[in-house]
């Protein structure tokens, strides 16, 4: 269940990589969507900035083969893909499959554009979604995520199983990634419709 | 919203959302990017200058390489080991004599036994029965240095040669077959090291090719460290690698902890998990419990201030 990217171009004409201050822009544009997918790629913070750094640093690089007709976003998820694939290889981790893969993308490839295009990003629209959340599912969430408890904290600060934490989370992780995909989707027909 | 589940490659990218937001909010991570600009475009530049550039600059610090995350997590470890080495030395230097095991002899073969503890039922201990202490200098292959049974049911063990332990390992194992109920078998395990010391605050450190061989699982690690003053005794090794027999699964961790009375045994800082179909993806500041044969994840996340745009 993910968008399909509907904004090919997702980087404003200004910005040119291959000069020193757009590329500074465009590192502070996208780095926080790639570090969402390069974590859920490698499922650890700190290997994902790894990745995102280390990506950033190629394509600074390679800045010269780059096509300016290209989009940026696109160019730099490959990157990031190149990297967590030999991340996978070096440490003999579980490989996604393509289709997996793409979905990620696709998904991904959305938040960029809304990130580039200035408009609201998939955090705006994450927080929105937060407030809407049944109040025990939002609980739950804040327990683990936001307060760092772990599994068996947050059941016994919630007074519930550790089973119904793991199902309240995932739960609640489908009802927050479909409202963020209609926030978004929605932003965008709204910016392509003529005014 | 609607309410059909998540593909487990979308629950992923959801999980990730959720993490990332948890630790900067909407805000941007100026650590990363500092880092990354300082690796690209205000990184200084390369080339070899033309002889009209040639002219004098005030002395500036050397660049630094920007540091990697892992770099950071390498020399804490790095620190961590050190100052642990610096406090067994110190240890060792202040138990010289009356506690250390027997400077001269550098392999010990111990069986450790979970007594029931008739005068104090809510705290079980552990007692450690010496089955076989094997001198390094020995030259004899094969020869008991000194043996004392340590239950009816359990063979006597030997060393077959200098510096093998496969052999004492394989026949702790069959000896633990010979014990008539399971819940002996459950509570005997041997520990060999190359070397021990016994502290004066009652813990007992084993350092050098640790291994743990229990009925279930074998443990080898660079040293382990039982505080026999604490109420449930808790073995703790470091630099660990766990081989589960029943589970079919192994892991390599920072630390593995051990409780004798209860038989649990978890992992902190996995570096490795592989079960018998795959590998596990854990995060090094999850919490891995080895429960018989599953492996239950206790999922960490940090949630620093968030930071706004």
């Amino acid at each position: 269940m993910h968008l399909r990217q509907t904004i090919a171009e997702s980087v404003p004409a200004a910005l040119d990589p291959r000069d020193p201050d757009d590329f500074a822009e465009l590192v502070r544009l996208h780095h926080r969507e790639l570090l969402v997918y390069a974590r859920s790629l490698t499922r650890e913070a700190n290997t994902s900035r790894d990745i995102v750094q280390d990506a950033f640093v190629v394509a600074h690089q390679k800045v010269n083969t780059f096509d300016v007709t290209r989009d940026f976003a696109t160019w730099m998820r490959g990157i990031v893909r190149n990297k967590w694939r030999e991340w996978v290889r070096k440490n003999q981790r579980y490989e996604l499959t393509d289709n997996e893969l793409s979905g990620m993308d696709a998904d991904i490839a959305v938040w960029q554009a809304e990130a580039a295009n200035g408009s609201s990003t998939v955090f705006d629209a994450l927080e929105v979604c937060l407030e809407r959340l049944p109040d025990n599912l939002r609980e739950t969430v804040h327990a683990f995520y936001y307060d760092g408890k772990s599994g068996d904290e947050a059941s016994d600060a919630l007074g519930i199983a550790p089973a119904a934490v793991r199902k309240r989370l995932q739960r609640a992780r489908t009802l927050l990634k479909d409202c963020v995909d209609n926030k978004l989707q929605n932003a965008q027909q709204s910016a392509q419709e003529p005014q | 919203m609607n309410d059909k589940d998540l593909s487990p490659a979308q629950d992923r990218l959801a999980d990730a959302l959720l993490a990332e937001h948890a630790r900067l909010g909407r805000g941007d991570d100026e650590q990363l990017i500092s880092a990354i600009l300082a690796q690209t475009v205000q990184a200084p530049a390369t080339g070899s200058a033309s002889p009209s550039d040639d002219v004098v600059l005030p002395m500036q610090p050397l660049p630094q390489p920007a540091m990697r995350w892992t770099d950071f997590a390498k020399m804490a470890a790095v620190v961590a080991v050190c100052v642990g080495a610096c406090v067994l030395g110190l240890q060792r230097f202040q138990t010289a004599q009356p506690t250390m095991v027997q400077e001269q002899r550098q392999e010990h073969v111990f069986q450790l036994v979970v007594a029931d503890g008739d005068a104090q039922p809510a705290a079980p201990r552990i007692e450690r029965k010496v089955l076989i202490v094997a001198d390094r200098d020995a030259e004899a292959a094969g020869t008991d240095i000194h043996a004392e049974a340590g239950g009816a049911a359990i063979s006597q063990l030997a060393i077959a040669e200098h510096g093998d332990l496969d052999m004492p390992i394989a026949q702790f194992e069959r000896s633990l077959e010979s014990l008539p109920a399971v819940a002996d078998r459950e509570t005997t395990f041997m520990l060999a090291s190359d070397d021990t010391v016994e502290t004066t605050d009652d813990k007992l450190i084993y350092s050098g090719n640790v291994v743990l061989t229990h009925a279930q699982f074998t443990l080898t690690a660079d040293s382990l460290v039982i505080d026999q003053a604490a109420a449930t005794p808790v073995l703790k090794a470091l630099n660990a690698k766990v081989q589960h027999r029943d589970g079919g699964y192994r892991g390599s961790a920072e630390t593995v902890s051990f409780v004798p009375s209860t038989g649990e045994l978890s992992a902190r800082g996995v570096t490795e998990l592989v079960d018998s179909q795959q590998d596990v993806a854990v995060s090094p500041i999850d919490r891995v419990i080895f429960d018989g044969g599953e492996i239950t994840i206790e999922r960490a996340f940090t949630s620093p201030a968030p930071v706004t745009r």
